[in-house]
């Protein structure tokens, strides 16, 4: 697909399907269950998939690449198996976390042969323009032997956006990358998902996920644990109370108010910092506005402290 | 554990898509309120895959590569004696330079030890070096269990290694022979020896190995151990009587595999091997040198085992 046309929205898959569907899906190495009974779907949009080390993030992918058949269940892209059928290709890009490139081509090579190898009917004016969307066009004619680990990144991320793919899987896709080509590659990915596309990347690191991802998925030891918008997956967790930190023109008055409130489970006046723990989220956010207005009391900040992506994957892994 | 939605379980592919609501999912943990094996059960499982072990089962090829090049080893002359035997005719008796069951495990018992040199000190070694012998010691399982099931592990494992090769050279004779049925029935009456020579030679050497083991994680050391337990056995003896001293033969009861192969003589018979073939003790002198290094090695095996950190 030419660069014109890439701008241009996707598509819906054929019949209804969304881009990429897994029904219970499992996948073991002789004894070890990798993926164990996973089923989501995939649309449009920009999805990070976390998990701790070993949890099966990398299977996950391979298996949605079409990689590796499922044990069980099913793995459909666009409506088609994902294993077996190699015109999937055409619609999947893949960003693996391995370091699969030859040090000797140059990387506008590397990605031509990309192109090629997919049949793009212009693979030059492919390759210019996915250099161009990674920002490599200075390097490009360099070898990749001489690349950083970063500008290696990109090079895989131009290869796999070269036949304008509709799914995008990305293991890790920032390793190495420098604070300016994260944020690059971050808007990339935004600008793609707004065409139109899926896109599915895994990341360490939850402040790219928070920052790019519209959704996540939480995979720990094989099982999904939790989808969704993070913030979403916050409310749900009822049994944790939401704390939040509050700065007013009289925190010891406001404490004792609040103290009052059937959300509200405890108060703390700590060096000054007046910390409040509430069962739920929406009813302390209203109950904390009308308590100050009713007691006079004029409210500087109120903020949650573990609303963070961050606080929530570690909910999640922790139990 | 993360909380359920109202309770439900894992969800159906449309509960669980990226587009539909935000959701956790419960992840099917839950204890574990069945029928249990128990204590049995428990010491069979450690003593397969103990067994397992002791030939790399389940490892990498690098484990596998002195438990089968020392069954290949000692199996090889057997091998070829029951091949010659079926191509050119019997050969078999010493008299004719072929091996017999008589002298097979004294000839070849060096591939037992270094078996035995590079197994036990791995099998206990790698449980002690890692600490996880209190997860053992936390279910069903006690210290002795532990203890005999690997300790019947490795018995098992050099009783393979001993009975293969006088196996294969008992159907090496038979179907060497003319006469298929007599060639068998010639070769029935050394059942008992081959499996009582591979016995006396497997319990010496278990006793021996595991209670040098069970005194280091490290299996350098343990290996090291062992080697010097069999040289000094194995050497003491000749240095004694080349001095003239006046204790006689007795000295040859340091050495392990003179041991074993006097108990053989003494029980089966046949040809004498080896530096027993110049001794002059009693039988009762081997029988009680075996059952003390026996009970002696199996007691400070076990002993340490009720002691060692877990």
């Amino acid at each position: 697909m030419t660069a014109s046309a890439a701008s241009e929205p996707m598509a819906a898959p054929s019949g209804g399907e969304p881009a990429v569907r897994l029904e219970g899906v499992s996948r073991w190495y002789g004894n070890v269950v990798a993926v164990n009974e996973i089923s989501f779907d995939l649309e449009a949009g920009v999805t990070g998939l976390l998990g701790p080390n070993g949890a099966g993030k990398s299977t996950l992918l391979h298996l949605m690449a079409g990689f590796l058949a499922p044990s069980a269940g099913s793995v459909k892209v666009r409506g088609r198996a994902a294993f077996g059928d190699p015109a999937i290709y055409h619609d999947i890009g893949l960003v693996p976390e391995r370091e699969a490139v030859y040090p000797f081509l140059s990387g506008r090579e590397f990605v031509e042969a990309n192109a090629r190898l997919q049949g793009v009917p212009d693979p030059r004016a492919a390759t210019a323009r996915a250099i161009e969307q990674v920002d490599l066009v200075d390097a490009q004619d360099r070898s990749l032997g001489t690349y950083s680990k970063g500008m290696r990144q990109r090079a895989k991320v131009a290869a796999a956006l070269v036949h304008d793919p509709r799914v995008l899987l990305l293991d890790e896709p920032f390793n190495g990358m420098d604070p300016r080509q994260r944020i690059h590659t971050m808007t990339l990915l935004r600008e793609l998902a707004a065409q139109g596309r899926t896109i599915l990347f895994s990341s360490h690191i939850l402040e790219e996920v928070e920052r790019v991802a519209d959704r996540i998925l939480v995979v720990i030891a094989g099982r999904l644990a939790a989808s969704g918008d993070f913030r979403a997956i916050r409310r749900l967790m009822t049994d944790r109370p939401h704390t939040f930190t509050v700065r007013s023109s009289d925190d010891r008055a406001l404490a004792s108010v609040l103290l009052g409130e059937p959300a509200v489970t405890g108060v703390t006046l700590d060096d000054g910092l007046l910390v409040v723990r509430a069962a739920d989220f929406g009813a302390f956010s209203r109950a904390v506005a009308r308590d100050a207005r009713t007691a006079g009391i004029s409210l500087f900040e109120v903020q949650p402290t573990d609303e963070s992506l961050e606080s929530v994957f570690s909910y999640l892994v922790r139990g | 554990m993360p909380p359920e939605i109202g309770g439900t379980p894992a969800p159906a592919p449309a509960a669980g898509s990226v587009a539909a609501p935000s959701a956790i999912y419960d992840l099917g943990y839950r204890g574990y309120d069945g029928p249990r094996l128990g204590r049995r059960a428990a010491v069979w499982a450690l003593f397969a895959s103990s067994f397992r072990a002791t030939w790399g089962l389940g490892r990498s090829g690098r484990a596998k590569i002195v438990p089968w090049g020392a069954l290949a080893f000692i199996s090889l002359p057997a091998i070829v004696q029951s091949a010659v035997n079926a191509t050119v005719g019997p050969v078999a008796g010493a008299a004719a330079g072929g091996l017999t069951f008589d002298s097979y495990l004294a000839q070849m018992n060096v591939l037992a030890f270094i078996f035995l040199a590079a197994q036990a000190p791995e099998l206990l070694g790698s449980d002690l070096r890692n600490r996880v012998l209190a997860l053992y010691f936390a279910h069903a399982m006690e210290r002795l269990d532990y203890a005999l099931a690997k300790l019947a592990a490795i018995l098992a494992a050099l009783l393979v290694l001993t009975v293969v090769p006088t196996t294969i050279l008992f159907f090496g004779l038979s179907l060497g022979s003319a006469d298929l049925v007599q060639g068998f029935k010639d070769q029935l009456g050394y059942v008992p020896e081959i499996v009582g020579a591979a016995l006396i030679y497997s319990l010496l050497y278990a006793a021996v190995g595991m209670a040098i083991s069970a005194f280091t994680p490290r299996r350098a050391y343990a290996t090291g151990a062992i080697v010097a337990v069999f040289l000094v056995g194995t050497a003491l003896p000749a240095l004694v009587r080349r001095a003239g001293s006046s204790i006689g033969d007795w000295p040859v009861l340091l050495d392990v595999n003179a041991i074993a192969e006097g108990v053989r003589h003494a029980i089966f018979g046949g040809s004498a091997n080896g530096v027993v073939r110049q001794m002059s003790l009693p039988d009762t002198g081997y029988f009680a040198a075996f059952a003390a290094i026996i009970i002696v090695g199996v007691a400070i095996y076990l002993w340490r085992y009720q002691r060692v950190e877990a």
